[in-house]
Parts: structure tokens; sequence; C-alpha cells
């Protein structure tokens, strides 16, 4: 029988035998809210579902509807957690489809003797690095379960903060200008185009 | 020489004999064989055989191997230097020597049949440039060079969106009234990057991913300029990545350390994506809005949205029939 995390009830069980209560309350699942749970489905993009919509009635609500098994992330390991997506695929099909072709979601690679470290990288954000034996035979899968990214009792997701602008390229090294010479080749092509007359006549004069 | 009526006498002769053996490479040879097989290389008969069969590595596996030696030989310098300030016992010096032995530098082929496209979701696109700063550490993009692979623009949501508004400096995102769209190498079918490379440094590979040899580079920039979505970057001094924070998995036309005053771009990783991973921006991306497959695979995520959702490329008034597709799933985009 699984444990449940009771979110925010003001009583002080964390972990409990879901049995304990469901067995003898028999919720009926027409409700919107569990204040002892701290599931509110009145906001959120599930509004528009009950209790009963993914949850089973039949087993007092500890199992979910099609018969899965009741997964809860950071509790439940990810095999566990990958069994829930199927009910999610019974309404988003199209989404379903999209995370079993690896479009939706996050993809992830793995290999043998494969593991990720943490590294402080560029401008001090974290970055995970893939440490494998040979990195020659990677295979690519979805990273996480549905419910890992998805609450879903509120499933709409919000917007990770966004990191620091691109650095502009440094100047370019300081190289003096080519100057050809500058002033004197100024002045010196000046002198001859004043005095050419002058060379000119006296050439033909002699001449 | 000559003496009585033009005739040669038998002593002459034998002199003359003896200053064209000093000075002909004929009669060198002949002389001191020896000495010249110390100097030249000899040709064997079995290796121009095999090098005809293909039986010996080919130029990229020798390369990759010659590379692997070198950065591990400069990534041992370097965690010497760690070991001696942190102290030989110490976790950072562990980590070091462990990393430098990890490095593996691959040269691997194209796989037969295999032509790679992405597309990016600009519906769920948040610009939050995780993709940008994932491409850095992966590819082991020098640091301070203020060189970035991939470019996230802002543009509007409104009007004409031409990219010449678009731009890459804003501090807060998502907007509702904005669209962000990532720019990196588009991988075209009709690179003119190819075609301007006055040394043919730069090519597209079979399975359609556009490399570059550094060694072969000039640093002209032609293929920058010739660009029309401003992929490639240019290389103004050494890079440098500490070993700390290397990434050990190389390809040698990918992000093996570059010299300097060469072109750099994005490669779709091809250190991961040749022996069937995803590219590191497709698996950082927070929102999954970004795919990478095969065109050639019914089944790859590219087919998927090809078909469910339809592709547009940018500039295709370019001509250049970019690999690179664009899409609006129509999802929700998260909100802060």
């Amino acid at each position: 029988m699984p444990t449940v995390f009771a979110q925010e009830s003001g009583i002080s069980y964390e972990y409990y035998p879901c049995s304990e209560c469901h067995t003898k309350l028999r919720p009926s699942g027409l409700s919107k809210a569990s204040e002892f749970h701290g599931v509110d489905l009145g906001v959120g993009a599930h509004a528009s579902l009950y209790c009963i919509n993914c949850h089973d009635v039949d087993s007092a609500m500890m199992k979910l509807q099609g018969g899965v098994d009741i997964a809860i992330p950071f509790i439940h390991d990810r095999e566990d957690l990958m069994g829930t997506n199927s009910l999610c695929g019974l309404c988003h099909a199209r989404e379903y489809q999209d995370y079993l072709q690896l479009v939706h979601g996050n993809k992830t690679i793995t290999c043998e003797g494969g593991e990720v470290y943490k590294v402080l990288g560029y401008k001090g954000v974290d970055y995970y690095l893939h440490y494998c034996n040979d990195y020659t035979n990677l295979e690519t899968r979805p990273a996480m379960a549905c419910v890992e990214c998805h609450n879903p009792h509120d499933p709409a997701m919000s917007a990770p903060g966004v990191l620091p602008e691109p650095s502009h390229r440094p100047p370019p090294p300081n190289e003096d200008p080519i100057l050809y010479g500058g002033l004197p080749v100024l002045a010196a092509g000046l002198a001859l185009v004043a005095l050419a007359p002058v060379v000119h006549r006296r050439a033909s004069g002699r001449g | 020489m000559k003496s009585e009526g033009g005739r040669i006498s038998r002593r002459s002769f034998i002199k003359l004999l003896a200053a064209g053996a000093i000075s002909s490479p004929i009669s060198f040879i002949a002389i001191d064989r020896s000495e010249l097989e110390s100097i030249l290389q000899r040709v064997e008969l079995e290796d121009i055989i095999g090098e005809a069969e293909g039986g010996s590595e080919d130029y990229y596996t020798a390369k990759a191997r010659a590379k692997e030696a070198a950065i591990k030989e400069a990534c041992r310098r370097e965690a010497e230097a760690v070991c001696s300030e942190f102290g030989e016992d110490s976790e950072a010096c562990a980590e070091a020597r462990r990393r430098c032995e990890a490095i593996r530098v691959k040269a691997t082929h194209a796989r037969k049949g295999k032509r790679y496209a992405m597309a990016l979701d600009l519906s769920k696109c948040i610009g939050c440039r995780r993709c940008a700063y994932a491409c850095v550490m992966e590819n082991n993009v020098g640091r301070g060079l203020g060189i970035e692979w991939i470019l996230v623009l802002e543009t509007s949501r409104e009007g004409a969106q031409e990219l010449e508004d678009a731009s890459a400096d804003y501090r807060e995102a998502p907007k509702d009234d904005k669209v962000y769209v990532p720019v990196a190498c588009m991988h075209c079918e009709d690179p003119p990057c190819t075609k301007v490379c006055p040394v043919r440094a730069t090519w597209k590979e079979e399975d359609g991913i556009v490399v570059i040899d550094y060694d072969i580079c000039i640093g002209c920039k032609y293929c920058i300029v010739a660009c029309p979505y401003n992929a490639r970057k240019f290389n103004l001094a050494k890079p440098r990545v500490s070993v700390l924070e290397l990434n050990p998995n190389m390809h040698v036309l990918g992000n093996v350390p570059r010299p300097i005053h060469v072109t750099e771009k994005c490669t779709w990783c091809i250190q991961r994506t040749r022996d069937g991973g995803v590219p590191a921006c497709v698996e950082v991306c927070p929102v999954g809005a970004r795919a990478f497959g095969d065109l050639n695979d019914p089944e790859s995520p590219i087919r998927r949205i090809i078909e469910e959702y339809g592709v547009f490329v940018l500039k295709p008034e370019a001509g250049t029939k970019p690999r690179f597709f664009y899409y609006f799933s129509g999802s929700p985009r998260p909100r802060r």
C-alpha cells in the first residue's frame, strides 16, 4: 500500500497509510477539493475536473482510473511514475503521442556506465556533464514522467527565470592604424603636384 | 683537357670520370646507399596495398587519436597545477585527474541513411537562454570571447516580424506580446558558407551536418559573410576552457578545442548525435520546445512534427533550404 504525503493539512501526519482513512471514509470522489491533501481543483488548468475523473472510486480512491497505481514524485521512483503517463494520455492524446515520439517534454541521453556530474559552468550557471565509458552507444529517451513536470492537480507550469544576456564581443586588439607614412608623404605629394609645371617647363626648355 | 688533335687522353678521361662520379646524383646512390636510406623513408609494398584497400585507419581517425593525446597531455599539465595548488590528496586534484583520463576524441563517421533535422516550437519557447548556455558548456567554447553559438532573439508578436528589428539583450522573459526565436546554424541543404571557402575547410556531411575542419581553416571569414543567419563565429583569441569545465566527450570535427583565428559554429552536437544522442540544447530545454531526429525515419520526432503541425524556416527567400524548422504547436506558453 503506497503512502501519501498529506500536503499542508494542518494535521501533523506526513506519511500515513492511505487505507487507514480511505477504507473508513469511502470518499465519493464527487468533490473538487480536499483540504487534507492540499488539493483544490477549483483553480488551475484542471478546474473542470472532479477527483473521480482520474481517481478510481472502487478502490476507495487509492488507485487511478484503469487500475493504475498512484505514484508521487520524490517518493516513488521514475519507473512507477512512468506508469501514470497513460492516464494523462486518455485526455491529452496528441501530447501523449508527441511525448512517446520525443517531441513533447524533456529528453535525455543514457549510456553504458553513465552518470552525470554537475559543474559550475559558463557565467556561473550550473551544467550537468555526462560521463560515459566510451560515448559511442548513446540512447535517447524521455527524461521525466508527465507528473514530474506537471503537477496533476495544477498542471500549468510557471516559466523558470531568464539567464543573463549574451556578452558582447570584446573590442578587437588595439592596433595602430596603418598610415602609409602619414603627413610626410602627403606633403611630398602636394609639393610634387605644385612643382610639376616648373620641372616640365625646364625640361622642355632645355630640349 | 683535350690534347693531340681533339682526342681525349686516357689520363684526362679518368679525371673526367672521377669528377662526374662526385657530382652526379646517380653515382652518389650507387656509392653510398646505406647513408641515403637513413635520410629517405622507404615505402613498403604492404602499406601501398593496405591504403588502396582502405585497410588502415583513415585521416580523421588518426587525427582524433593525435588530438586526444595532445589534449590529455595539456589537461594533465593543468591538473598538476591544480594539485600543487590545492594539495595532492584534495578533492579537486582527484577530480581533475579523473576528468583528464575521461577525455575521448572521436571521429565517428556519418551513419548510412541518416538525414538529421531539428525543430523548435515557438509557442513554447520562453526565451530563457538555457540552450545557449548549455551549448557553450557542451562544445567547449572559449570563455570570455563573447562567442555563443545560439542567439535567442526577441521579436514582436504583432506586425511585421523583421529579424533586423529583433533584440537579443532583453532581461525579462517571457512577455506576452513577444516571440522568442533561438537562432543557430541551420545546416542548410544548400549552404552558401561552404561554397565560398577558398580552402574547402567546411562542407556538408552525408547525414546533413555542416562541419568545419579547424586545421584547414585559414580564418579568412568569407563564410561568416556568406551565412544569412549569422551562425558562424570567429575566434579572436585562443579559446581557453578550464580543465574542471571541459566536456570529455569530443569529436574531431565538432567540440574539440579550437586553435586561434578559426571559424566555429553549431554542429548539432556531432559528438552526441552521431552516436545516437540528442544535442545538449534539446536535452536542457526546460519547456521541451526543441526536438531532434532523422528525416528518413517515419517514427522520428521530426517527421511527427512535420506531419502533425507543419513547419516553416527562417529567410526562405535566401534559398538555402534550412534543415532547422520552426513551428507553432499552439500549446500555452508557461507564464511567469
